[in-house]
């Protein structure tokens, strides 16, 4: 047993499998988003939309014909996988707009801030600044040395960053970073050079071993330090988290203690407020305002509750 | 530059011409040109065809009129505008001129080739 889905692709209504169904919209998406920036690219989805409903008509002549996910991978090869033919088409919209087009797109994808560890001495805070503001990371570097000589808060700063700013990881992330479109064929192009700078580091490697030695103890100590500088902020947080929420704890539950049995704990009220606190109850008529202060709680510790 | 990069820029010009002359016979909608151009060989995705057929039809080398199908979705009939003939004249003779020049330089490049391979094993 199957579940299927019914579609309209140009005016036509098709019933389809879910795992088709799933398929060819994977299909249609990568589509658009390869020709959503074009010129005359909405026209470009939409006739290649008709020629998949031509297609899809030609094999599902019966009425009640449902597609399956085979016919859906033949028109997907029929068709082509939207790489394979975008590359022909590229390269003219490139000799007549590229470049203008490129600062374009530049300024539309919106740059995240990330630590880059390709480009790091210590974290990749400053090759992540550098990326983000696209200038030199060494630039950025040498600010936070001259940070350090006059005021000294370049290190609390960088220590902040670098706690606060997530590391590019993901080929994606690494072009957000860039402030590159994340683009099927912009991931390729990453992939590639990471490879490619893998080979050269390799190369470089062997070629200077010794100073690279030096250099990785040297980053490998200050890597532990800041290691341990991390974790002990982290629990410092914590711990003040921790305290604050205990605190909160403890005088809800006195409060609650107080209302229900009109007296409270000794280290909340002390004996001689206890007065002042009935006294200020009193304004409104007792039941009511405890009623109300009641529902007040109930509803205070209720949400939390009601939110998990 | 890698090979598969080359004979993609290649084709993707030969492509264009080829929609134009197609069409400079008769009007023709997107799959009489898919099967024509897939019988030789010039296109493997059919997705190849659309966006070139919209770029030209931006660049007013084509139009196009909607025909109703007796099944299927209505179809789109590009044909060939007073522009694109000429357009294709002068493709035609550019084309002739290149194929002449080609054909010069690798013929006289398979002559050297030849003749290197006689001086080896003399």
């Amino acid at each position: 047993m199957k579940k299927t889905v019914k579609i309209h692709i140009s005016g036509y209504i098709f019933t389809i499998e879910e795992d088709a169904y799933d398929k060819l919209e994977d299909w249609l998406k990568k589509i658009s988003t390869q020709f959503s920036d074009e010129e005359g690219g909405q026209e470009i989805i939409e006739d290649i939309e008709f020629r998949v409903a031509e297609l899809l008509n030609d094999s599902a002549i019966g009425e009640e014909k449902i597609i399956t996910l085979n016919e859906i991978n033949k028109v997907i090869t029929t068709m082509g996988m939207p790489e394979d033919f975008a590359e022909e088409t590229r390269e003219t919209t490139q000799t007549s707009q590229a470049t203008e087009q490129k600062s374009k797109f530049n300024k539309k994808i919106k740059k995240r801030l990330y630590r880059d560890y390709d480009n790091s001495l210590l974290g990749g805070v400053c090759g992540g600044l550098g990326a983000y503001f696209s200038i030199d990371p060494v630039i950025i570097r040498v600010l936070f040395v001259l940070a350090f000589f006059f005021g000294g808060f370049g290190p609390l700063v960088y220590i902040i960053l670098w706690i606060i700013t997530p590391a590019a990881k993901t080929s994606s992330q690494k072009l957000e970073m860039k402030g590159e479109r994340v683009s099927v064929s912009n991931i390729e192009r990453t992939i590639k050079e990471e490879f490619e700078n893998v080979k050269k580091n390799i190369i470089n490697q062997s070629k200077s071993e010794n100073y690279r030695h030096i250099s990785n103890t040297v980053q490998n100590i200050l890597n532990l330090i800041f290691a341990i500088i991390k974790v002990g902020f982290k629990v410092l947080l914590y711990f003040i988290a921790g305290v604050f929420i205990f605190t909160g704890f403890v005088v809800i539950i006195s409060l609650f203690a107080f209302l229900f049995f009109q007296s409270a704990p000794d280290f909340i009220s002390g004996n001689q407020n206890i007065s002042d606190i009935n006294l200020a109850l009193n304004i409104v008529p007792m039941q009511i305002s405890s009623f109300l202060a009641q529902f007040g709680l109930i509803v205070l510790i209720g949400i939390p509750f009601a939110s998990i | 530059m890698d090979i598969a990069n080359a004979t993609a820029q290649m084709r993707k010009g030969i492509l264009e011409f080829c929609i134009l002359s197609i069409l400079s016979r008769n009007d023709a909608y997107a799959s009489d040109l898919i099967k024509e151009l897939k019988s030789v060989d010039l296109i493997i995705v059919e997705g190849t065809l659309y966006p070139l057929l919209t770029r030209q039809k931006n660049y007013g080398l084509l139009s196009y009129r909607w025909e109703e199908s007796l099944k299927g979705p209505p179809r789109k009939y590009y044909r060939l505008t007073d522009e694109g003939s000429m357009f294709l004249e002068k493709l035609d003779l550019s084309w002739e001129k290149l194929t002449e020049s080609v054909n010069e330089i690798r013929n006289a490049s398979r002559d050297a080739i030849n003749t290197d391979d006689l001086n080896d094993t003399v």
